[in-house]
């Protein structure tokens, strides 16, 4: 139902205004309750688990409220609708109800004040015109109640017409003058709702009216029932229009109405009801002028500005028209309270005013017993109740024609004893027979009173049965013996149908809520437990399962408990179960993604914990199964309701199982990733400690026997040279030269691994002396080069200053080998580089070909022979080691020929020592 | 040149390694000073030869023991801090001669109460310079207690 369509302007035109009355009728039994753009999609719901679970809760509270607030106007108008009935049973009794009966029952009853929103009953006579002067004559004169009557009394407003429906009695009469000797016809409304209810022989409403007197300006409306002559056919439109006497009118606030049933919720919820017209044109938009009540004074239903949030739609039959219940919810958050108390108020006040009117008219008839059996005959005709009649020896004299629909059946002679079995009584819970000496008649007959008893009726023609509500009263003669025993019984199935279903709404509601905050309170598996027990205790269930498909596709019983868990005698018992060993009802239920419930002859492995009846139902979110509900082990069979529990705390488990499941799935890839990267690193530090381990290690023992090979072959030299021939002279140079080299490098590779294995803590090192100190060492070697070091203006860093130290040698030394026939010229300068300094050593050497750049730094990389620049090949990769412990980075920009730069950068702050 | 009477100055060689015990025996060879060297194997036999045990009843009371860490059975640190609590032994100069440059030995070999801890150089000529100048420190320049040592 577009919801635009009923905004509209009605200016705007045709197509609007055709698609208005193309708004089907619905008829109260199957009116759904129409949930209007409540803008909640899932997904949304998902997106925050928290506020997702408290929307969630929040409208389902928020349905539930209108629910019951539409119940309650139900059961206001059936109850008004009573009261209607009860009056034309008066009436009806064929004993005249003049105006000082009307007067002092209501007086005496007390209707006003026992039904919310009564501002007044009237009773308007049918005159006809050829009547009309002598109606106003008798009235003027009718002095019962004022002495002197009512000299100014005419109908009004004047003029012809050929009926006149006159407002005749008025109760109360003060500050309801003004309707007396008002004709209902000669407005075109009320006209209307008179002849529908002439017809009808049923209640029928007006529209809403501002009734100025009665209501201070609030709507009112008129709720009237036609009263027939009595003796006189009333089974067409005709007869009943022939036999019309008048109008039992009820004058009603529906502001008053509501009061007491609104209340406690305007807090949290806006009602706001609009008359949607006669209920043959289907449901007209709201208006306006169609508004009957608004609950803050705030009219939303007809701006969309103010459509935000939460609304719902609902409709209520009254007397031919159609109501229409706006809610919004006021309420950012939390959940407004219940009306459920409320409700159950509205029941049964009809019946008490017709069975006092009729007790009050015998009473009043002043010859009771010449009325007597006529008064009583209507009495028991006309009740809705039933009435049974036993006489002292415990045989059914007597059923009224209610009671006979009640029991299907009249007096039967059967013995009191058999009575339940005959008529099929039962107790409450329905199952068990009610024992005859149990029933309120068999004990009014030993003398007892018995008021308002609850028993069940069920027979093979009505296997669905009733629930009545029984009175009973043992009849007395004269001496206060017992000759007989009278019941009067109530059908209450309805009010308990309703009372049941609200309380089942209310249980509903709280178990949704205790599910959800279950997930919230708890993040591991015992969420699922939790949750669980509030399954079972929903459904009276010893044993369930609550469960998640993981990752794999596979189910798992998160809800599993150790209790259940150690009675599982199963030799391959587990808690995850993938498709292929999905089985019995839950896997039955999770294939074919629907609820199944049986109640017997379920298999189990042995083993298993024996189950004698289950409900499996999965959980769907969206078009997927992401879990399984299973309860099981109920004392008695599972029934609908505990399908529609399951199901409903199933559908409600959906986006919070959904949630969970994406946050678990989160958090698992994460953990992993962490472990992974945890391990890895680990495994790295590990290897490289083992490298640098074997490389110290290697060289230390390797060191030895070199020592061997190049101190003998020193000593052969030593000895022997010049005494062997040249060959072998040159024989030992060689070899002298290889394990010298050899040591070199072995020193070299040990330098290397001890830049981290030796490495000291970083300290303040100020690099204008570690420059100095570089060049000193040096001092030899630049001196020989014939080389000029130079340096700009060089910072304080944290570092370790001995490795400071050997990179600057290094890189010094390096500039001064690598040199042209030019003396060599190497310049040190350093400068800030975001949070780092960066340092270059610039030469004018041979340069490096860019290919060679990122090799110069590999171990034991050499670009040159030995013979045009010695050396080992470890310098850089030393170099680098060093600046690289100290989280800095070293490269080498070159022009061949030219000149070679060495750049790193080494954190102004030090860096993490690693 | 003598310092106790023209009897040759006796030395204990404690080295498991034959390479080096033959090199230091002809650095000594090139020496300058008097000596009779003799040479042990391991820990174990160089306390026997100190305290003239067993084989050694008539070992000499050596004037200086060169001394290497890494020994089998008992190891140099062990025969260090033997012969530095041992009051009869204390007073021989112990000069610990080894491949290890690790500060942890040095630092301990000087806890111990060693004389002086030389590192032995890879190279050859460096190795009998070495060797030269403990024989002209410890033989030549210092005084040494009295040797009680009665040959």
């Amino acid at each position: 139902m577009a919801r635009g369509d009923w905004l509209a302007d009605p200016s705007q035109g045709g197509a609007r205004a055709a698609s208005r009355r193309a708004i089907p009728h619905r008829s109260r039994s199957v009116l759904p309750v129409l949930l209007v753009a409540l803008g909640v999609s899932l997904s949304f719901i998902t997106l925050q688990f928290t506020t997702g679970i408290d929307r969630d809760a929040r409208q389902a509270a928020f349905e539930n409220v209108a629910r019951e607030i539409v119940e309650f106007v139900n059961q206001r108008v059936a109850g008004y609708t009573e009261v209607l009935h009860g009056f034309r049973g008066l009436f009806e009794t064929g004993v005249a109800v003049q105006r000082r009966e009307f007067h002092d029952y209501f007086e005496s009853d007390g209707v006003a004040t026992r039904l919310l929103g009564l501002e007044a009953i009237e009773f308007a006579r049918l005159v006809p015109l050829a009547e009309k002067e002598a109606f106003e004559a008798e009235v003027r004169n009718d002095s019962s109640l004022v002495p002197g009557g009512y000299p100014d009394f005419s109908v009004w407003p004047e003029g012809e017409r050929e009926e006149y429906f006159v407002v005749d009695y008025i109760e109360p009469f003060e500050g309801d003058e003004r309707s007396f000797g008002f004709d209902l016809g000669s407005n075109e409304s009320k006209l209307l709702a008179v002849e529908q209810s002439r017809d009808s022989g049923d209640p029928s409403a007006t529209a809403p009216f501002t009734f100025v007197e009665e209501t201070g300006g609030e709507a009112a409306i008129l709720f009237l029932l036609a009263v027939y002559q009595k003796g006189l056919p009333t089974d067409t439109v005709s007869q009943r229009r022939a036999a019309l006497q008048g109008l039992v009118t009820l004058v009603l606030s529906v502001k008053d109405m509501m009061e007491g049933v609104v209340a406690p919720v305007l807090e949290a919820v806006d009602l706001e009801i609009y008359d949607g017209g006669p209920s043959e044109d289907g449901v007209l938009p709201p208006t306006r002028a169609g508004l009957m009540f608004d609950g803050d004074g705030v009219v939303r239903g007809l701006d969309d500005h103010l459509r935000d949030g939460l609304h719902l739609d609902d409709y209520v039959a009254v007397g031919g028209r159609n109501w229409v219940l706006h809610f919004s919810s006021l309420q950012p958050s939390g959940s407004p309270a219940s009306v459920f108390p409320f409700v159950i108020f509205a029941f049964g006040i009809g019946s008490s005013v017709l069975v006092g009117g009729i007790l009050f008219v015998i009473w009043r008839s002043g010859d009771a017993a010449k009325t007597q059996a006529r008064v009583t005959r209507a009495i028991l005709h006309a009740i809705g109740e039933g009435v049974v009649v036993a006489n002292r020896e415990g045989r059914l004299t007597y059923f009224n024609p209610a009671a006979e629909r009640l029991f299907g059946a009249g007096p039967k002679d059967v013995a009191a004893s058999e009575w339940s079995e005959t008529y099929g009584f039962y107790l409450p819970d329905g199952v068990t027979p009610c024992p005859s000496e149990r029933l309120p008649l068999a004990r009014a007959l030993r003398g007892e009173e018995v008021d308002n008893t609850e028993e069940f009726v069920r027979r093979t023609d009505s296997p669905e049965g009733v629930v009545t509500s029984v009175t009973s009263r043992p009849v007395l003669d004269e001496d206060g013996a017992v000759i007989g025993a009278v019941s009067v019984s109530r059908d209450v199935t309805e009010q308990k149908r309703v009372e049941q279903a609200l309380r089942r709404s209310e249980e509903l509601l709280e178990k949704r809520s205790q599910i959800s905050d279950v997930f919230l309170t708890y993040r591991d598996d015992k969420a699922y437990r939790e949750a669980l027990r509030v399954v079972l205790e929903a459904v009276g269930s010893r044993h369930g399962i609550l469960g998640y498909i993981n990752g794999d596709g596979a189910l798992v019983s998160a809800s599993m408990t150790k209790e259940v868990w150690s009675q599982c005698q199963m030799p391959d018992k587990n808690l995850v179960f993938p498709p292929e060993a999905w089985g019995g009802l839950w896997g039955l239920a999770l294939k074919e993604k629907k609820t199944l419930v049986s109640n017997g002859g379920l298999h189990v492995p042995e083993g298993h914990i024996p189950v004698s009846n289950a409900i499996a139902t999965p959980i769907m979110y969206q078009q997927d199964v992401i879990g399984i509900l299973m309860v099981g082990n109920k004392r008695t069979e599972y029934g609908e309701t505990d399908r529609e529990t399951v199901e409903t705390l199933a559908n409600h488990m959906s986006s919070i199982l959904y949630s969970r499941l994406q946050r678990d799935r989160e958090e698992r890839r994460r953990r992993l990733a962490e472990e992974a990267l945890a391990q890895h690193s680990k495994e790295l530090a590990r290897s490289n400690a083992d490298l640098e381990q074997f490389a110290y290690i290697a060289s230390h023992d390797l060191q030895e026997p070199l020592r061997m090979v190049a101190s003998y072959l020193q000593l052969l030299e030593r000895r022997y040279d010049g005494k062997l021939d040249s060959d072998a002279d040159e024989f030992i140079d060689y070899a002298v030269n290889g394990a010298k080299r050899m040591q070199d490098m072995i020193n070299g590779l040990l330098a290397y691994s001890r830049v981290s294995t030796k490495g000291k803590e970083f300290e303040p090192v100020d690099c204008e002396k570690v420059f100095k100190e570089a060049v000193e060492n040096l001092e030899i070697v630049i001196e020989d080069e014939g080389a000029t070091i130079t340096h700009g203006p060089l910072p304080v860093v944290l570092a370790d200053r001995v490795q400071l130290l050997q990179l600057f040698q290094n890189l010094i030394g390096n500039g001064v080998k690598f040199r042209t026939k030019e003396p060599p010229h190497v310049h040190v300068s350093a400068e800030p580089d975001g949070g780092s300094w960066r340092f270059s050593f610039r030469d004018n050497g041979i340069g490096i070909e860019p290919e060679y750049t990122e090799r110069v730094f590999e171990m034991f990389r050499r670009l040159h022979s030995r013979t045009e620049y010695p050396g080992t090949g470890i310098g850089l990769a030393v170099c680098r080691k060093i600046v690289e412990r100290h989280g800095g980075r070293i490269w080498v920009e070159s022009e061949p020929g030219k000149g070679t730069t060495f750049h790193f950068t080494l954190p102004a702050d030090g860096g993490d020592e690693s | 040149m003598s310092r106790s009477g023209g009897r040759p100055v006796e030395i204990l060689l404690v080295e498991d390694n034959p390479g080096d015990v033959r090199l230091t025996v002809e650095a000594f060879k090139e020496g300058v000073v008097l000596n009779h060297m003799s040479v042990v194997n391991d820990g174990v036999e160089a306390m026997a030869f100190l305290r003239r045990e067993g084989e050694y009843a008539d070992a000499p009371c050596p004037d200086l023991v060169l001394l290497d860490l890494n020994l089998p059975r008992k190891d140099g640190r062990e025969v260090l801090a033997e012969i530095k609590d041992d009051e009869d032994l204390r007073r021989i100069p112990v000069v610990v001669l080894t491949t290890s440059e690790a500060e942890r030995d040095i630092l301990e070999a000087y806890d111990r109460h060693a004389n002086c801890y030389i590192t032995k150089p890879v190279d050859l000529s460096q190795f009998l310079k070495v060797v030269q100048s403990i024989e002209d420190f410890w033989l030549v320049v210092v005084k040494l207690p009295p040797g009680d040592a009665d040959g």
